[in-house]
């Protein structure tokens, strides 16, 4: 009796559900797809501008700028692909019904072999790619290097498949991990502006518009760096784990005013992160100009103060509405202290920031 | 026949279940007693594969067997705490792809499905997806995941927990009707609403050692019964069409 067909049916079923970006946490599925429609606009903007001067100017190294799109692509898909990967094979629970039937392992294995062949290498990551190569060859005419580098890619991202399934086979990362991974990612794209490149035989990675730069002169070299990368990235997983831990304990042993807890869960730390992750390297960079600088740490301020306003004012409106007594009666002052002291605490690390490297 | 000959299970460095040996027949429907942390659902999950044993054997029939081998998993059934759904597909979906992984025909799941949906009454759900479900919804199908199979040892983790009156009635017709095939069928919780003579077997699991107190009358009759005297006292047998006598 042959049940593969209609196995491979609900396979696909299943997997073309679980490949909804907001299936996880909602916010971090809208954030990292409103990251990879960014990251897309300035990949375009900048070949329609590589592809533009280099008709104009003859100086234009254009192989060079669409090689660096191409494999600052190909990185994206591979990470990207990877962990989206990880996050649709967490449809099918490790322990689940199916597990104990006679033919659980085929309808595993054939679901899986589906998330790791389809996944990471996505029609659209793939048209991109390719795509990119294509002009990159269009433009100088060098075939042979844009494509060496398309198969490196192309082994490297089943190479990183193998390790995260290795990796995650005792310690699965939950998905709202994966999504936590998936968008400090696309942040580091989008802020760090990483580029790669060769010169003189040398590869060189620049950060920050080129304000950081590395240069390697073998492939060893590269490799070590490629696998430092990796080793951050469990590193940060594993500093995800340990602070949800530590956020627990917490909890569990300081006491909270009621004020503090509705402010704990109005404005989430995660808000705050994010404009760490934002602001951190244009303080840090030495290209960014002190007047930038300035901004944007004004910028910062502006956003603690009206954040703050907002929540005071859904407090004030909520305890209106339902219990008609306001926020700012008498006796209260005590309750909001903390949270301003909260508050103020949290907006301390820009200007810290600020202050350390202006 | 079932039998487990001096198990030992332990979790991390702590054995639960300490050298466990008992036997059931075929029609036998064991309670398995226990408070919290006692090892019933280790036990199950030693039975079912889940968990491997650091001493002891498993025989059925007559011969040894490895719990996580294919003809273990082709005669047996196991009914998690958490129903063990998936959260992403539908109520007919997952029973139908349960009775195609027990080797059934796809015609035929289709219909074993229609009638579970109808046995467990979850019409109203046939399009639902798992993770849309309460709980009570989830244990009943999970209940169906479990029945969709011929299985000749069936394995119930706390199935009458959230389960409705309505549902409990149903889930004692199923156990009647598993008891009158000749199936062996563990279940263990908390509370047993059904009447003793249901349950040839009373196990209590204390300390990692079971106990078999089938012939104490003081511990059949703490087996719970919430229901009005004679509610469900005649549970009668539920028609599976195919799990049939067992020879």
């Amino acid at each position: 009796m042959d049940t593969s067909i209609n196995l491979n049916r609900l396979a696909r079923k299943l997997y073309r559900r679980a490949t909804h970006r907001l299936l996880g946490n909602p916010f971090l599925g809208s954030f990292s797809a409103f990251l990879t429609l960014l990251l897309l606009i300035r990949i375009a903007a900048n070949f329609y501008m590589v592809v533009r001067l280099s008709n104009t100017n003859p100086n234009i190294d254009a192989v060079q700028i669409a090689s660096a799109h191409f494999v600052f692509l190909s990185a994206y898909a591979v990470w990207v692909g990877t962990l989206g990967s990880c996050r649709i094979a967490l449809a099918l629970p490790r322990y689940c019904s199916i597990d104990f039937a006679l033919h659980a392992r085929r309808f595993r294995s054939m679901f899986l072999r589906r998330v790791v062949l389809f996944r990471p290498m996505t029609v659209a990551y793939l048209s991109i790619m390719l795509l990119t190569a294509l002009i990159s060859s269009a433009i100088c005419g060098s075939w042979g290097s844009i494509f060496c580098r398309y198969l490196i890619v192309l082994l490297s991202t089943f190479a990183a498949v193998i390790v995260v399934t290795a990796l995650s086979s005792r310690s699965f990362p939950s998905r709202s991990e994966l999504q936590i991974l998936e968008t400090l990612y696309l942040l580091f794209l989008l802020v760090l502006n990483p580029d790669i490149g060769s010169s003189k035989g040398v590869i060189r990675i620049s950060f920050l518009s080129g304000s950081l730069r590395y240069s390697f002169s073998n492939l060893w070299q590269v490799g070590s760096a490629v696998g430092v990368i990796f080793i951050l990235a469990l590193l940060v997983l594993f500093l995800l784990r340990g602070l949800t831990g530590v956020r627990k304990l917490f909890r569990r042993q300081i006491s909270f005013s009621p004020m503090e807890r509705w402010y704990w869960r109005f404005l989430r730390i995660r808000s705050w992160v994010i404009l760490y992750v934002i602001v951190t390297p244009i303080f840090i960079s030495s290209a960014v100009s002190q007047s930038t600088k300035r901004c944007t740490l004004v910028l910062s301020i502006l956003f603690a103060v009206a954040s703050y306003l907002y929540f005071i004012s859904h407090c004030e409106n909520t305890l209106h509405e339902k219990w008609r007594c306001s926020l700012f009666d008498r006796g209260n002052s005590r309750l909001l202290a903390r949270t301003i002291l909260n508050h103020a605490a949290l907006m301390g690390i820009p200007v810290l920031g600020y202050i350390v490297f202006r | 026949m079932l039998s487990l000959q001096n198990i030992v299970v332990s979790r991390g460095r702590r054995p639960v279940i300490n050298a466990l040996s008992a036997s059931v027949d075929r029609g036998d429907v064991v309670a398995l007693l226990g408070p919290n942390g006692a090892g019933k659902t280790t036990l199950l999950h030693f039975i079912a594969g889940v968990l491997k044993s650091d001493s002891g054997d498993i025989y059925y029939a007559g011969r040894k067997i490895d719990t996580t081998s294919t003809d273990w998993r082709r005669i047996l059934a196991y009914v998690l705490d958490d129903g063990g759904i998936i959260p992403l597909l539908t109520v007919e979906e997952q029973i139908t792809l349960q009775s195609v992984l027990t080797g059934v025909d796809h015609t035929e799941s289709i219909e074993r499905a229609r009638l579970v949906i109808d046995l467990l009454a979850l019409g109203k759900y046939r399009d639902y997806r798992g993770d849309e479900l309460s709980s009570g919804v989830r244990k009943r199908l999970g209940i169906g995941l479990g029945i969709v199979g011929d299985a000749e040892v069936f394995l119930f983790d706390e199935p009458y927990s959230s389960l409705d009156l309505q549902a409990t009635a149903v889930f004692g017709g199923i156990l009647q009707t598993l008891k009158n095939r000749g199936r062996i069928v563990l279940v263990a919780s908390h509370s047993f609403p059904f009447p003793d003579h249901l349950y040839n077997h009373v196990w209590s699991l204390s300390a990692g050692v079971v106990t078999d107190h089938s012939n104490e009358r003081e511990v059949r009759d703490r087996l719970d019964h919430p229901f009005p005297s004679g509610g469900l006292s005649g549970q009668s047998e539920i028609d599976i069409p195919w799990i049939l006598q067992s020879t």
